[in-house]
C-alpha cells in the first residue's frame, strides 16, 4: 500500500467505513502476526494479541494524526501489548494445554487432517519458528523490539532511535549485535 | 575490527535513504542489516496466520457492527420519547378545550360576596326572614274571611248585628234590589 492510498485508507476508516478498517487489517496483520508470534513465541497468544489489537485499531484509530507515520503509531501499540502480555506471564505461571501444543503453529489434530500441506513441512516450518522465538527471547527486551519493529513494523532506524531515545549508532549497534545473536542461535540449532 | 559509532550511524543513516558514499565495509554492513529480515520472519506458518487473520476479521467485524446496533437502538428510544411528549401534549390539550373557562361570569360559586354589595351572610339571613315573615302575614290575612263560621254559639243577637253592618256598608241607602 503507497503511502497516498494508504493515508486514503485510514481516513475511510476514521469516517466510519468498515470497508477502511478492513483494508487495514488486511495490509498490517501478517505482519503484526509476525512481530506478536517473534515477540511471545505462542501461536495462542499471537491470535488472542492479533484480535485485541483490530479492536484497538478501531476504537483508537481516531487518534492518529496524519502528520505522523502510520506503522510507528500501530506498533507502538503492538509494542505495549507485548509488554503488557510478558509481565502478566512473568507474574502468571504458564499452564499446560492439553488441546494444543503451545509452540507448534496449531493443534495436533491440525497436523493430522492437514492434505494441502504435508505435516513434515509444517512440522519443519513450526520447528525454525520456535527455535527463532526461543533465540528472540534471548535478547535483552530492548534490542528483541528494536529488531521486531524494525522488521516488522518497518520503523526506520531514526525513528526507532526517537522510540527509545538513544543516538542512532546505538540503535544500529543494537540492531547489528541482535542478528548475529539470532544468527548463532539458529546455525547452532541446525548443526544440532 | 570493531565498528565505531560514527560508521553504524552513517550506516542508519544510509538504510534510511539519505544518499551517503559508504565505504565497502560500510556497505557490506547495509547489506547484512537488510538481509535480516529473512532471518527474523523465518519460520512463519502461513496456515497459523491465516487462522490468527481470520479470527481477527471476525472480532473487528462484531466491534464494527455494534455501534450501529447501538446508535438503532438509541434512534428507537428517541422515537418513542417524541411520541410519548407528543401523546401528553395532545391530551393536556383536549382536557383544556372541554373543561369550561374559569372566569367570574360562569361561575357563581366563584363570585366574592363584597361584589354583590353583601359584606356578610348573616345579613342575608336577616333579610330573608323579614320577606318570609311579611309573606306569612298576607297568607293569614287573605285566608281569614274564608274561615267557615262555627255554627254553635251563633245567637240572633249576633246575626242581628252583622246585617245591620252589612246594610250600613251598602252604598245607595242599603236598599237591596231584589
Amino acid at each position: 500500500m503507497d503511502p497516498q492510498q494508504l493515508s486514503e485508507t485510514i481516513a475511510a476508516a476514521q469516517a466510519g467505513e468498515p470497508a477502511g478498517f478492513e483494508a487495514l487489517l488486511e495490509a498490517f496483520g501478517p505482519r503484526l502476526y509476525g512481530y506478536f508470534y517473534k515477540a511471545t513465541g505462542n501461536h495462542h497468544e499471537v491470535e488472542d494479541l492479533l484480535g485485541e489489537i483490530s479492536l484497538r485499531l478501531v476504537k483508537q484509530l481516531r487518534n492518529y494524526d496524519h502528520r505522523d507515520r502510520f506503522e510507528p503509531w500501530l506498533f507502538r501499540i503492538a509494542a505495549n501489548m507485548v509488554r503488557d502480555r510478558i509481565r502478566r506471564r512473568v507474574s502468571r505461571p504458564r499452564t499446560a494445554s492439553l488441546s494444543a501444543s503451545d509452540d507448534a503453529s496449531g493443534s495436533l489434530a491440525d497436523g493430522l487432517s492437514g492434505n494441502d500441506e504435508s505435516v513434515d513441512s509444517r512440522l519443519l516450518a513450526a520447528e525454525a519458528g520456535e527455535q527463532l522465538s526461543s533465540a528472540m527471547q534471548t535478547l535483552d527486551e530492548t534490542t528483541r523490539e528494536m529488531v521486531l519493529l524494525r522488521y516488522f513494523g518497518a520503523l526506520s532506524f531514526k525513528e526507532l532511535a526517537d522510540r527509545f531515545h538513544c543516538p542512532l549508532g546505538t540503535v544500529l549497534a543494537k540492531v547489528h549485535r541482535g542478528l548475529r545473536a539470532l544468527r548463532k542461535v539458529m546455525d547452532d540449532n541446525a548443526v544440532d | 575490527m570493531p565498528w565505531t559509532e560514527q560508521q553504524y550511524e552513517r550506516v542508519a543513516r544510509y538504510l534510511d535513504g539519505e544518499p551517503l558514499d559508504l565505504t565497502n565495509r560500510e556497505l557490506e554492513l547495509a547489506e547484512e542489516i537488510r538481509a535480516g529480515e529473512a532471518v527474523v520472519t523465518a519460520g512463519i506458518d502461513p496456515r497459523a496466520r491465516h487462522r490468527a487473520m481470520d479470527k481477527a476479521r471476525r472480532q473487528m467485524s462484531a466491534e464494527l457492527a455494534r455501534p450501529t446496533r447501538r446508535r438503532a437502538v438509541l434512534a428507537c428510544f428517541a422515537a418513542a420519547e417524541v411520541i410519548a411528549v407528543a401523546a401528553v401534549l395532545v391530551i393536556a390539550l383536549t382536557l383544556q378545550g372541554i373543561a369550561p373557562a374559569p372566569t367570574p361570569a360562569n361561575s357563581w360559586a366563584d363570585v366574592p360576596l363584597e361584589a354583590i354589595g353583601l359584606a356578610e351572610s348573616s345579613e342575608i339571613t336577616e333579610h330573608i326572614s323579614l320577606v318570609q315573615q311579611d309573606i306569612d302575614l298576607l297568607e293569614a290575612e287573605l285566608m281569614a274571611p274564608i274561615t267557615p263560621m262555627d255554627p254553635a254559639g251563633y245567637e240572633d243577637d249576633d246575626l242581628d248585628s252583622d246585617l245591620e253592618e252589612l246594610w250600613y256598608y251598602l252604598p245607595a241607602g242599603g236598599y237591596l234590589e231584589g
